[in-house]
Parts: C-alpha cells; sequence; structure tokens
C-alpha cells in the first residue's frame, strides 16, 4: 500500500491542481508561444522526469497531442485567410500568420494538456477523489468515478468474451461493412442488459454498506496537506499575480 | 425479547398479478436461529427484503403490515440505524462487492467508513473481523481477483465488520462449491455461538437440521410449518412442499414404514439418530 | 450531484459511462466508421432524465482527459447530448420508433451546434485525427473554415447519432419491466396492461 512515491506524487492533490491550474491559465494570457514551449514543456517534462515518468510521460504527451497539433499546423498554415507567404513549395503556399496562430495553439494545448497529464500521472485517483470529498464534494461523486474505473476494464473484458462466444456461435464479425455492423448490436447489449438487470441486486448491497447513511464519511487512507502543501499554493498564486502585474500593468 | 417481529404482512410485486405472501406473521427471539425453507419461488427471498425493509421502500408493489425490528416500527427508523442493526447478504457472490476498493481489507472497510467510523476503530474492527472468519490470507488480494466463495466471504465479513446484531442470509451457498460451503458455514456457525439472531435462507437441508433452532416453511403464500426444527424436519408430508428432509430424517421414515415398527421418534440429526436406532441394533 | 440522485441512478452512471467507453472500443474492433460513443450516455437519460445523461456525458469525458486531456472541452458535446436526450425521455421521446426518430434529430442538432464551435473555437477547426482529412479537403475546395468544419460534422455524426439513438431505444426494449420500473422515467417503458 504504501509503495515508495516520488516529490511530485506526495504534495497533496489539490495543491498539486491548483499549481497546474495558474500554469495553464498563465499560458493562456501570456500568449507568446515561447511561453509554452521552451518554458512550461521543459518544466513539465522535468518534472516527470524527476519522478522517474520520463519515458511514460513523453509518450503519453505524445500519443494525446501530436496528431491533433500537426493537423492544426496544417489546417492553419495552409488554409489562414491571410496574404503573407512564409514558405512556398511548388502550388503550396504556407501562410506566415496560420503558422504563427498554430504556434500559439498548440502551446497552449500542450501546456495545459501537458500538465493535466502530469497530474495524473502523479497522483492516486483515490486519493484525488479523497481530497475533493474533504473539500466538500459529495461520497457519491467519489463513488461515480472509482466505479466506473474498475467497470471500464471489466466491462472490455468481458466484450472481448463475448464477441469470442459470438463468434463460435457463426456470427461474423468480419467482411463487408453490413456483416460487420449487424456484429455490434449482439456484442454489446447482453453485457448492458445484465449489468443493468443486476443493479438492483447492488442497490441492496450498497445499502447493507451503509453507503446512503447521512454522516460525514471517514477515510481509511490516510491523506493529509502538509505545510509544505500550503506553501506551495501561496507561493504560485504570488508568481501568479506578479505575472499578472508584469502582463498587464507595467 | 423479540429481534424480530412480522405482523400480517400480505405484498404483491409492482407488475405481478397475484400476491407474492398473504397474512404471514410471525416473530424471532433474540439469540434465535431460524431457517426460512420452502421450494424455489415461493417468496422466501422476497420476506427477507420485507424484513430488511428494502420491501416496500425499493421494490415498491402492494404492501400491507408491520415490520418491527427490536420491537420497533421498521419505518421509525434510519436508514443508519437499520444497517447497523440488520445485516444483509444473498446469493450473488459476484455483485457483493463495492466496485470501488482495491484489496478485500479496504472492501471489508468500506461499510465503516460509510458510517463515519473513526480510523483507528476501523482498522482495529476490519482486522479483528478477518482473523476471526479466517481470512487474513485475502486481506491485500483485489476483490475482482477472488473466486466465488472468497467473494461471498468478503461479502459476510463485509456485513458483520458493522456488528449487527441481526443477520438476513439469503441462500449464501446457493452458486458455491461444496468445500466453500462449509467455509461459509464455518462463519455461520460463529455468528451462532456469538448469539447473533439468525434468519437464513437455504436449501442444504442436513445443514440447516444441524444449526437451526426452527424452521419456517412457507409455500403458496403462506407460513405452513413454524416450529422447532427438530419437529418441522421429522415430518414426512414437509417433502410433498419441495423441501427435502435430513438423511437420518428420510431413514428414520423408511424405516418405520419398512419394518411396520414405531420408532421413539424420527431423528433429524446424526446424533438423535444414534440413540433412537441403538435399540435396534 | 447528491442524495437526490436515487441509488438506481448513483449504479446505472458508470454502467453508462462504461458503455460508452466500450462502444467505442468494439467500433475500432470491429473497423466500423462511426464513433457509437454515447450510447451510456443517450441510454442513461433515457432511464432516468437530463441529469442522469449529463452527469454521464461529464464523466466519460473527464475520465477520457486523464489520457488525453484534449477530449476535456468535448465534453460539454456530451454533457449536451444527455441533457437533450433526458428532456427527450421525458416528453416520451424514446417510446415508439416515430419518438425515437425525433429523438435522434435532436440529439444531431445539439452535437452539431455544440461541437461545430468548440472545434472552430478551441482547436481552430481541428477534431481528432481522421476527420480532421475531410475537413482539410472542403478547405482545399475554397470553403470557409467554419463552413468545412460544419460539412464535416455533418459526414461524421449524423448516421451515428441516428444509430446510437436507436440502440438505446432497442436496449430499453429488452430491459424486464421490473427493473425498468424502478428508475424514474421506467414507467414510460412499461405496458399499462401489465399493471
Amino acid at each position: 500500500m504504501n509503495k515508495e512515491k516520488g516529490i511530485i506524487s506526495k504534495i497533496y492533490p489539490l495543491s498539486k491542481l491548483v499549481v497546474i491550474m495558474v500554469l495553464a491559465v498563465t499560458a493562456i494570457l501570456w500568449g507568446d508561444y515561447r511561453f509554452g514551449y521552451f518554458i512550461v514543456l521543459p518544466l513539465l517534462v522535468f518534472l516527470a522526469a524527476l519522478e522517474g515518468k520520463f519515458f511514460s510521460y513523453t509518450k503519453k504527451m505524445i500519443g494525446a497531442m501530436i496528431i491533433m497539433c500537426t493537423f492544426i499546423f496544417i489546417i492553419k498554415g495552409l488554409f489562414d485567410p491571410s496574404d503573407e507567404i512564409l514558405w512556398q513549395f511548388a502550388f503550396i503556399g504556407v501562410k506566415k500568420e496560420g503558422i504563427e496562430s498554430a504556434l500559439r495553439l498548440t502551446s497552449i494545448i500542450f501546456s495545459l494538456g501537458g500538465s493535466i497529464l502530469l497530474f495524473f500521472e502523479t497522483t492516486d485517483l483515490e486519493d484525488f477523489m479523497i481530497s475533493l470529498q474533504k473539500a466538500g464534494m459529495s461520497h457519491v461523486g467519489s463513488f461515480i468515478f472509482l466505479s466506473t474505473l474498475q467497470m471500464i476494464p471489466q466491462f472490455a473484458k468481458k466484450s472481448k468474451v463475448i464477441m469470442q462466444a459470438q463468434r463460435a456461435r457463426g456470427i461474423e464479425t468480419e467482411g463487408n461493412l453490413l456483416v460487420r455492423m449487424k456484429a455490434f448490436f449482439p456484442m454489446l447489449t447482453p453485457l448492458i442488459i445484465s449489468s443493468i438487470t443486476d443493479i438492483e441486486d447492488k442497490v441492496i448491497t450498497m445499502e447493507a454498506r451503509a453507503f446512503s447513511v447521512d454522516v460525514k464519511k471517514t477515510y481509511l487512507r490516510v491523506l493529509n496537506i502538509k505545510t509544505s502543501d500550503y506553501v506551495i499554493v501561496v507561493s504560485s498564486f504570488i508568481l501568479f499575480v506578479i505575472f499578472l502585474v508584469w502582463r498587464y500593468i507595467v | 425479547m423479540k429481534a424480530l417481529e412480522v405482523v400480517n404482512v400480505t405484498y404483491k410485486y409492482p407488475i405481478a398479478k397475484e400476491n407474492v405472501l398473504e397474512n404471514i406473521s410471525f416473530s424471532v427471539n433474540k439469540g434465535e436461529f431460524v431457517a426460512i425453507v420452502g421450494r424455489n419461488g415461493c417468496g422466501k427471498t422476497t420476506l427477507c427484503n420485507i424484513l430488511r425493509g428494502f420491501i416496500p421502500s425499493f421494490h415498491k408493489g402492494k404492501f400491507k403490515g408491520n415490520v418491527l425490528i427490536n420491537e420497533k416500527d421498521i419505518n421509525e427508523m434510519s436508514m443508519g440505524e437499520i444497517a447497523v442493526e440488520v445485516g444483509f447478504v444473498f446469493q450473488n457472490p459476484f455483485i457483493q462487492v463495492s466496485g470501488v476498493k482495491n484489496s478485500v481489507f479496504h472492501e471489508v472497510a468500506y461499510g465503516l467508513e460509510n458510517l463515519g467510523m473513526a480510523r483507528e476503530e476501523i482498522i482495529e474492527r476490519t482486522d479483528k473481523i478477518l482473523k476471526d472468519l479466517k481470512m487474513d490470507d485475502l486481506r491485500d488480494k483485489h476483490p475482482v481477483e477472488l473466486s466465488g466463495g472468497q467473494r461471498q466471504r468478503v461479502a459476510l465479513a463485509s456485513v458483520l465488520v458493522m456488528d449487527p446484531n441481526i443477520l438476513i442470509i439469503d441462500e449464501p451457498t446457493s452458486q458455491l462449491d461444496p468445500q466453500s460451503t462449509e467455509k461459509v458455514f464455518e462463519i455461520i456457525r460463529l455468528l451462532k455461538e456469538k448469539n447473533k439472531t439468525i434468519i437464513l435462507v437455504e436449501h442444504k437441508i442436513d445443514l440447516i437440521s444441524e444449526y437451526a433452532d426452527r424452521v419456517i416453511l412457507i409455500d403458496n403464500k403462506k407460513i405452513v410449518f413454524d416450529d422447532l426444527a427438530k419437529k418441522v424436519l421429522a415430518r414426512k408430508e414437509v417433502m410433498s412442499y419441495g423441501v427435502n428432509l435430513p438423511q437420518v430424517a428420510k431413514a428414520g421414515i423408511r424405516f418405520e414404514e419398512q419394518t411396520g415398527q414405531e420408532l421413539d421418534f424420527i431423528p433429524s440429526v446424526l446424533k438423535d439418530a444414534i440413540s433412537v436406532f441403538k435399540k435396534y441394533v | 450531484m447528491g442524495k437526490k440522485l436515487g441509488m438506481m441512478t448513483i449504479l446505472l452512471i458508470p454502467i453508462c459511462i462504461a458503455i460508452n467507453f466500450v462502444g467505442g472500443q468494439i467500433v475500432t474492433l470491429l473497423k466500423l466508421p462511426v464513433y457509437l460513443d454515447v450510447i451510456g450516455t443517450i441510454l442513461a437519460a433515457a432511464l432516468t432524465g437530463p441529469i442522469g445523461g449529463a452527469i454521464v456525458g461529464l464523466v466519460t469525458n473527464l475520465i477520457l482527459g486523464i489520457t488525453n486531456p484534449v477530449l476535456i472541452p468535448f465534453a460539454v458535446v456530451n454533457v449536451a447530448v444527455g441533457i437533450v436526450a433526458g428532456l427527450c425521455a421525458q416528453k416520451g421521446g424514446f417510446r415508439t420508433v416515430k419518438g425515437t426518430a425525433l429523438t435522434s434529430v435532436a440529439i444531431w442538432a445539439i452535437v452539431q451546434i455544440t461541437a461545430v464551435p468548440l472545434t472552430v473555437i478551441l482547436f481552430g477547426g481541428v477534431a481528432g485525427g481522421g476527420s480532421s482529412v475531410i475537413t482539410g479537403f472542403f478547405l482545399a475546395a475554397g470553403k470557409g473554415l467554419w463552413e468545412a468544419v460544419f460539412s464535416q460534422s455533418i459526414i461524421v455524426e449524423t448516421v451515428d447519432k441516428i444509430i446510437s439513438t436507436f440502440i438505446a431505444f432497442f436496449i430499453i426494449k429488452r430491459i424486464g419491466a421490473s427493473t425498468l420500473l424502478k428508475f424514474s422515467l421506467g414507467s414510460k417503458y412499461v405496458d399499462e396492461a401489465t399493471e
């Protein structure tokens, strides 16, 4: 249960969330792609590396955002309504304003998306839920979230079993579009119907575990806010205010 | 003192044409172990749901009559009071998990978290129940990895950890293999030793005859027999209601039929059978 | 969210979110040219109303966002689908084939209204991978950005949302009456004759 945590994983989830929000809002307000690309992005990768998660983090980053950002460059670069051409390849002209706007947009996507990815890479989801509950969220919200996280892989596993069974019974899962369309329904519906029918008994289970009892819930897991967690939040706010003053007043 | 009392209960499910149960009345004393038997679909599970208050609040339908827990009307009790006082375990071991916990220890502790108990006490109680039920080996396992029998024991532990005085257990072993069944019954035996009030629905009649103080037989919406286990499980008519008799009782009945001799009484447990048959050996 | 949801709804929500996920996965497995990733949202809305549908939509995209944060803003679309489907359901929109057809049009419309501006304003017209090629095609043909994204969206979403709505309709028909009656809108789908 208590495996050794990295520095960032030790930060209280909500404090970490505040820092990440501040970082993201700053990236949006600053509007200069260099902030996102040359400060936020390297910082995120560095923090991930500190956690010993350099490879898994960069892989997730690329997997989640690279295709979208490439398309943004293509669409903005080629089809921007402006006239100024940056490069010309035969009949294709790459627009300068388009590329600039793509740089701005992608830097924000990388900063925001990268921050969120880092948050979840370094945060235990059950701890995150407890911190939200301590901040006033209903235990129902936490239940829905955690229950879903367990349900998805189980559902996926069961649907694969059903798919194999359907194949064995002669239902085609390959072939032309119509054949494959027809295979979809018997693969998903038995699973859905049985899960929904089971809800009745599940309600009884949850009531037997005192789920609906109206008291302040307690937690077996230990999750304490440390002084350093406050320091982190306060200092990121101070930096944010300095940024605002520098950006909009000076 | 009465732990449970059912007064004149009649019930019909929402879309059903007929009542499931009619004019059911009985009471269970503190510390008593009552088994409910009857053929499939005779309303045993319905009765369990009535005793726990899930009928009519959850299942709706037409309900008449009263249920009292510790001589207090169930309608006047809060969700928390009922959950603490009445434990409920049913047949399907795969549904009786919270689905939000990653280890058996946390799963068992979940009910206590929901009751808002202090952390130290949660740990103490969970530790104790796992030890009492000899389940320490499962402690760190993920609930999803468990077999049906293990899950059923975890379900029992998750309810017992709240230390209810009354337990309603609905066919806990119907989906289990013999070995797991034996382990579940070991737990039930332990509960009897702790003097809990137990209502058990079960088909394995030999186990009932061994443990239950009293048997209630339901057929065609009504209570047919409600008497000491020894008496009910020695009656030949019981079999005409789709309920099996213990092996020794059947042996006794056969003996009388075939030899024409009358036994002192028809035995329902092995111990009695030995003394009854002794004089013929 | 809170105590008012009722246990049936609370326990239905995770299942419906899983349906959204697995629906999308099976589509990939079968190599179908549709998404079918809002069936759970529609189903929850049909059984419990707009709030249940909205929660399923929201949490689906939040969980998707754990691995792909770009999808978080599109929660707006998924939530809107849940609300519209739920409002239609309250008016009996899943009781008959005709009602379901009308509901599917409403769902399709709300997807266009929400998804197109999101895609254009937040992501410069880019929505995911493959469909951006279609947008690019319209742009190359000389259309404006809004028009291109809108055309792309009509091509990709229309069939998808109609099929999804009808799958939800057929699933409801196969759920047992006693289970249906425990959902807040369930009585709409149980024949009075059997009452």
